[in-house]
């Protein structure tokens, strides 16, 4: 299944500002001018509600979510089409090849780095991904802050 | 002159005064007799000085008559003799007696001597008085050197004659050589005397003396004049000890021990030199012809005997011997039988009996067949086919019939007998009844069979080594699990192909577990190893190696047993991947729970609604914190508390404005996991409400979080900065302190908010499983 991103729902969803509340949805990132074009990313998850929730936290800190895959195999032909800057990789996805075999192909064909965003944080899972030389490891259970929080930080170095 | 011989014959009383016209005539006559009458004659006084001498005795004793007259006869006298001579002439003073004869020594003016029959006469005068003695002394010393000859030559005899009889009655060498030197010292007349004979290394040694001092013996002894094979050796005599050829170290330990001559006689046996005797004498001596005639027949006489106790001595322990061989056959629990070369049975012992039923009588001249079982009849031919050629037959193996007719094991000896000239006549058999020990042997190869098939029917690998750790043996189970079959006798150590650690590692075979246990001869247990297959297929095992001791103790071998582990290490990856995916699952299920509590609050068309939402997702936020570190913990039941703090702290962080700072304190102690989701759940609601009412006036708002270990207890405590709030107006309004209070009844524990310091804590108990 390949979901196009849904521009108007990004746009839409602004930081709310909850009545006397201190607390605040995911914040827009400093630094990231609405104006230049934003940083494009690829979300690979084949779970409709963790996918779903990933680019909206994404896309209200101003990035521009490129489309979602569920299988490797969509995710490197979307890769192919849209040139994302970023993937935010699952590890476990449908179909024979993980988010694993996917990223190398990235990294590999297109030169497109990865952050994974996986259940599978043990370390021979972390040893096979070595060589494809990951950006950053965010373990699910995850918040969208805590997303938001690496994928800023890592464009930041990786600039 | 005249006058006094007149006074001699008138004291005679034989004076004829008719006669005296031819006085004269007859005095020259008398002067002329009285000087050369054959016999010296001297007239003393009563001190025994010499008054007047005549001519012959001049003669016999070298002097002049100056020379004699004035002295004493006395003091011419051989020493030993005088006193006999003096009793005699003071008898004769005093008158009890006339006249005496004696026989004594006279020196000669050359101070050699020679032997006198003196007659003393005296002569009186009317009142009898002691007016002078007249001393007539005829030499005779040629008649004493007969007699001492024959004296000499007597008492040789009855020494010799004394010494064949003595040794009719000696049974023993040592009675032989104390006869001996008393026939020696007696015949030959020496002080002292010795035999010595060559030993077994050739060496002459003293075997019996008389006189000789131990220093003597030892500085002489193994000397010999004559070579051990010397064929006709000559009697050596040294007369004089200190003139004779010696050698000066020979002559001065000769001198030391007083010996003033030696004679050494050899002794012979067979014409063969055996030994010698010595006699020893304190002077010089000088051997005469007879005296080594004696002695030579002395050495004849000992050699002989010496030979004589030897071959008795010898007959006697043949006897000894032989008897002891009779009694051995007697006695022995074999059977003993000797049978001719015709096969028939000659002797047969106690033990032949036991074993075979027949008695002697029953046996003796029948055909040794009858105890051989009609099936091996062949075997008595082939026995006695090899007993004529002389050879002999150790332990045969066979089988006999007892005289009821049951069979017998035995093992058989058979060695041929020769007659005097060497030719074989027969045989002697010794057979001994191993019945038992074939049975035990049956018995043993029965149970080692038996042992054989329960290890081969064992469901596991076993194989055994010798000492050296060669393989002896191997079942076929040892066979599947190393997936080859090892070479008996040249394969060491182990049965598998190829050995590993458990953590891959190559582990040499002659270091593997059985290996250290043949080495150090214990017991290995709680090892691990993998075995490689030459397919290349692994297969973990645990080894039992022990080491087999014999009823020594000594290490003979070594039995291992392998058990193939795999399916339990399959089993366990399998619990594994199983407790992973489950952890996956969960964490997933509670990023999917997330992720639809963050679309929904999204989606909330109420501000209340969205409130309540955004509030449900934070708490599944730090209750998927939570998670996450008990899936760092390794144990399935208990996490520390640090990791736990860490993760809650950051996930909360995220929700709250940029600048609260969350800092947290201390972390120690373990937690039991029915802990965690309860406790994320108050941490989350302790800081809300810490940044909800704690902090909200603060420019640099700080929270402080901390979990401790405290009195066997745990402590959980939030602290801000602010003026903290009271617990008793505030929790009916708020729904995230009735949770927390709900929480920690939950948990056991104790809620308590203080306001100076604004601190909310918890403390409850580990509640770990022991």
């Amino acid at each position: 299944m390949i979901v196009q991103s849904a521009p108007t729902a990004a746009r839409l969803a602004l930081p709310s500002e909850p009545n006397g509340s201190r607390f605040q949805a995911p914040r827009r990132v400093e630094g990231v001018d609405q104006k230049k074009e934003r940083v494009r990313i690829l979300i690979v998850e084949d779970d409709f509600l963790i996918a779903m929730q990933t680019e909206t936290v994404l896309s209200e800190a101003g990035y521009e979510v490129v489309g979602t895959a569920s299988t490797a195999d969509q995710a490197i032909l979307l890769a192919r089409e849209k040139r994302p800057a970023l993937a935010v990789m699952d590890i476990r996805l449908e179909g024979e090849r993980d988010g694993i075999d996917a990223a190398k192909h990235l990294f590999d064909e297109l030169n497109i780095r990865c952050i994974f965003a996986t259940a599978h944080d043990d370390a021979i899972t972390r040893q096979r991904a070595e060589p494809i030389a990951p950006l950053g490891w965010l373990a699910k259970p995850f918040t969208g802050d805590s997303l938001v929080a690496l994928v800023n930080s890592t464009l930041t170095k990786f600039d | 002159m005249q006058e006094r011989v007149a006074r001699v014959i008138g004291r005679l009383g034989a004076f004829d005064h008719r006669q005296a016209e031819g006085v004269l005539t007859l005095d020259a006559r008398l002067a002329a007799t009285y000087e050369h009458v054959g016999a010296g004659i001297v007239e003393i006084d009563r001190d025994g000085r010499m008054l007047r001498v005549n001519q012959q005795l001049c003669e016999l004793t070298g002097y002049s008559r100056q020379e004699l007259l004035g002295r004493t006869i006395f003091q011419e006298t051989v020493p030993e003799d005088v006193e006999a001579d003096l009793q005699q002439f003071n008898r004769q003073l005093a008158g009890e007696i006339d006249r005496y004869t004696i026989e004594k020594r006279i020196y000669r003016r050359d101070g050699s001597h020679f032997w006198a029959e003196v007659k003393s006469s005296s002569v009186r005068d009317a009142e009898d008085r002691f007016l002078y003695a007249v001393r007539v002394q005829h030499d005779i010393t040629d008649r004493k050197r007969a007699e001492d000859a024959l004296a000499h030559r007597m008492r040789e005899q009855a020494a010799l004659f004394e010494f064949s009889d003595r040794l009719q009655y000696v049974n023993s060498a040592q009675k032989i050589h104390d006869v001996a030197l008393d026939a020696i010292i007696r015949a030959l007349a020496c002080e002292r005397a010795a035999i010595l004979l060559f030993d077994s290394s050739d060496v002459m040694r003293f075997v019996g003396w008389r006189g000789l001092s131990d220093a003597y013996r030892k500085a002489v002894e193994g000397h010999s004049p004559w070579t051990r094979n010397e064929k006709n050796p000559e009697p050596i005599y040294f007369e004089d000890v200190p003139d004779s050829g010696l050698s000066n170290e020979l002559k001065e330990t000769i001198a030391a021990e007083g010996i003033g001559a030696v004679a050494f006689i050899p002794i012979q046996q067979d014409g063969q030199l055996i030994g010698k005797f010595m006699a020893y004498y304190d002077v010089p001596h000088l051997f005469t012809e007879s005296e080594v005639e004696v002695a030579l027949t002395l050495a004849r006489q000992l050699g002989f005997s010496i030979a004589r106790i030897e071959t008795e001595i010898a007959r006697r322990a043949a006897e000894r011997d032989a008897l002891r061989l009779v009694s051995i056959v007697e006695c022995s629990d074999d059977a003993i039988v000797s049978k001719d070369l015709s096969g028939n049975i000659q002797t047969w012992n106690a033990g032949a009996q036991r074993l075979f039923g027949y008695t002697a009588k029953e046996a003796i001249g029948q055909p040794v067949t009858m105890l051989i079982p009609n099936d091996r009849q062949d075997e008595e031919p082939n026995i006695l086919a090899r007993l004529r050629r002389g050879e002999r037959i150790h332990h045969y193996e066979t089988v006999r019939r007892h005289k009821n007719g049951h069979l017998i094991y035995i093992s058989l000896s058979v060695s041929p007998v020769r007659d005097g000239f060497g030719q074989i006549i027969g045989a002697s058999k010794i057979a001994r009844d191993i019945t038992e020990r074939k049975e035990a042997q049956r018995k043993l190869q029965e149970s080692e069979q038996r042992l054989q098939e329960l290890i081969a029917a064992i469901p596991a690998a076993i194989y055994t080594t010798d000492a050296e750790g060669k393989i002896t043996y191997y079942n076929e189970e040892a066979a599947t699990l190393a997936g080859r079959r090892p070479t008996l006798g040249s394969d060491e150590w182990c049965v598998t192909w190829k050995l590993y650690h458990p953590d891959g590692r190559p582990l040499p075979h002659h270091e593997c577990p059985m290996a250290v246990a043949l080495k150090e001869g214990r017991a290995i247990r709680n090892a691990e190893a993998i075995a490689e297959r030459p397919d290349g297929t692994r297969i973990p095992f645990i080894p039992f190696p022990t080491p087999l001791r014999d009823a020594s103790g000594k290490v003979v071998g070594a039995i291992n047993m392998l058990v193939d582990i795999s399916e339990r290490k399959q089993a366990e990856s399998q619990q594994r991947l199983l407790l992973n995916e489950l952890n996956h699952r969960v964490k997933n299920n509670m990023q999917i729970l997330h992720s639809l509590l963050f679309t929904s609050a999204k989606r909330a068309k109420s501000d209340e609604v969205r409130q309540v939402l955004e509030e449900a997702t934070r708490r599944v936020a730090a209750m998927a914190a939570a998670q996450r570190a008990l899936y760092v913990s390794t144990d399935a039941s208990r996490f520390a508390a640090s990791d736990f703090l860490q993760a809650v702290c950051q996930t909360v962080q995220q929700t709250l404005p940029v600048d609260v700072k969350i800092v947290c304190e201390t972390a120690t102690g373990v937690l039991s996991n029915d802990a965690a989701m309860p406790l994320s759940l108050i941490l989350n609601e302790l800081l809300t409400n810490a940044v909800k009412h704690g902090i909200k006036d603060c420019t640099t708002p700080i929270i402080r979080v901390g979990l401790k270990e405290l009195d066997g207890e745990l402590e959980l405590y939030v602290e801000d900065g602010g003026d903290g709030f009271d617990l008793h107006a505030i929790r009916k309004a708020s729904s995230g302190l009735q949770l927390v209070l709900g929480l920690a009844r939950q948990l056991h524990g104790t809620f308590q908010v203080t306001r100076v310091p604004s601190r909310a804590s918890l403390r409850f108990a580990a509640g770990l499983p022991s």
